[in-house]
This record gives structure tokens, C-alpha cells and sequence, in this order.
């Protein structure tokens, strides 16, 4: 991640409303509308757990049920991956980013790689 | 009926909350109003569905509970030290057992010995990155 969107995303955190973005796999929300688009941004991670862990989850495949440690692992990536998508929807000055889509491919075994990406906007109440 | 006390009680009803009376005066209202009684119906149906989501995710709380025993903390870690432990008695006895060996050729012996010294070598460095990150690595309280 670049210096400016650590900064945004610290700038984010900050703002009064707690860092509040509309993000919506929505065209645009009900009772707003698109006043100005800012064009694509995305976040990605890939991220593993530690080799205990791996050890616990492929023992734990031996005889079925949720494997934890992946499911935590998956829940990190998804949500690093949204955090430097709303940083880099924040840098470019948007408010909501919309039509969100996630997806994930396989880089290495025992890793999680999300991929989250979607359109900047700055919405505004539709009147 | 005025719309918001119509929506109040479709509420209540959906939600299993309504009085026998406010059940009853929905009732009498909608008898003869087919397209709200296919609304409340699917109400109801959706309502069946999520709380049919609530019930399975009791499977979250017992395993939070379950992760947070001291036994099953105590019974893994004392597993993984015996389990990581007796790689690294076997791996590091191995590279003695072969540093010792006379009948070994000198070149296997600096190959398999650089190669030992490097992955100890790269170990530490992702040890000291990992430690270094960690501590703002906030993703890591993400449970699920």
C-alpha cells in the first residue's frame, strides 16, 4: 500500500463519522444518486496462517467439520482487502463505492488471496 | 386501518409479537385482501428462513467456547511443541549425523550445510518481519 493511502485510511478512521463509506453492490442506493464517478478501485491481500495452524486444519480435514483456522483466514483477507479498497476510494475523494464484487483465486496452498473491487463515486441525496 | 398501524401489526405478527387482539384485528382486516395476505405470508416465510440462519450459528458459539478452554489451548500447544519439536531433534540430528559421516563426500556435506545454514538464515528474517508487522496487523482479531 502506498504512503497516500495509509494516509487515507488513517484519514478515514479520523473523519467525525467514524470513517463511514457507502459501499453497495447496488448500481447506486435507494434515495441517492451518482453525482460524480471516480473510476475503479480495488484492494487485494494474500495472507496465511501460521504452519501450527496449517497442522490443525489438515488433521481437522481427517475428520470433517469447519476448519477454523481457514475460515479465520479467509475473514482477515476479506476483510484487508475491502480496507485498502475504501483507503484507495477515499484518496480519490469518493464517498461510496458501488457495484462491489469480490472474488478470490488460488496463489499458493494454505493462503487465501481476496480480491475486492468496485466503482468510486460521490453519491448525493436524490432530490 | 390507517398504512402505519397496518404496518405495525404485519410487523408484530411476522416477528410473533402481537397480542391475541392485535392478531385478530390484522386478521379481520386482511380476510378479504388477498395480495396482504400473500404479503404477510412471505413475511412469515422469510422469517422462517433467518431464523432458521440464527439456529445454525450456535455452531460459532460452541466453538468460541470450546476454543477458549484452557484444555484445548494446553492440549494443542503441547502437541504442536512435540510435533515441531521432534522436526526440528530430527532435522537438526540429521545434519549432524551427516557432518560427522567420514564416508560422506565434502561437497554434499557443504551442500546440505549451506542449505541448513540458509533456511536458519531465512527463518530468522521472516521471525523478525513477522514480528515487526504483527503489531499493526490488525486483521488478525477477524474471527470469521
Amino acid at each position: 500500500m502506498s504512503q497516500d493511502l495509509v494516509r487515507a485510511s488513517a484519514d478515514l478512521a479520523n473523519r467525525p463519522d467514524g470513517g463511514m463509506m457507502v459501499i453497495t453492490t447496488f448500481e447506486a442506493p435507494p434515495g441517492m444518486r451518482i453525482k460524480e464517478v471516480k473510476g475503479l478501485v480495488r484492494g487485494n491481500t494474500i495472507r496465511a496462517r501460521n504452519l501450527g495452524f496449517d497442522i490443525m486444519a489438515g488433521l481437522k480435514s481427517l475428520v470433517g467439520g469447519e476448519l477454523s483456522e481457514y475460515t479465520k483466514l479467509m475473514g482477515e483477507s476479506r476483510e484487508q482487502a475491502l480496507d485498502r479498497m475504501r483507503a484507495e476510494a477515499v484518496a480519490r475523494g469518493a464517498n461510496a463505492v458501488i457495484g462491489l464484487q469480490i472474488t478470490t483465486s488460488m496463489i499458493m496452498q494454505g493462503s487465501a488471496e481476496i480480491l475486492c473491487y468496485g466503482t468510486a463515486v460521490v453519491l448525493e441525496p436524490d432530490s | 386501518m390507517t398504512e402505519e398501524r397496518l404496518e405495525m401489526l404485519m410487523v408484530k405478527v411476522t416477528d410473533d409479537a402481537a397480542t391475541a387482539a392485535e392478531r385478530e384485528e390484522l386478521m379481520a382486516y386482511i380476510a378479504d385482501k388477498p395480495e396482504l395476505q400473500q404479503e404477510l405470508s412471505m413475511h412469515e416465510g422469510l422469517k422462517a428462513v433467518t431464523d432458521g440462519w440464527v439456529a445454525r450459528l450456535e455452531v460459532d458459539l460452541a466453538q468460541d467456547r470450546y476454543n477458549q478452554q484452557s484444555l484445548t489451548i494446553w492440549w494443542t500447544n503441547l502437541g504442536l511443541t512435540l510435533f515441531l519439536g521432534g522436526l526440528a531433534v530430527l532435522m537438526g540430528g540429521g545434519m549432524v549425523e551427516l557432518m560427522a559421516d567420514p564416508s560422506v563426500p565434502m561437497w554434499l556435506k557443504v551442500g546440505y550445510g549451506g542449505m541448513g545454514a540458509g533456511f536458519v538464515v531465512l527463518m530468522a528474517a521472516v521471525i523478525r518481519w513477522r514480528m515487526n508487522t504483527a503489531k499493526h496487523d490488525k486483521y488478525t482479531e477477524v474471527q470469521r
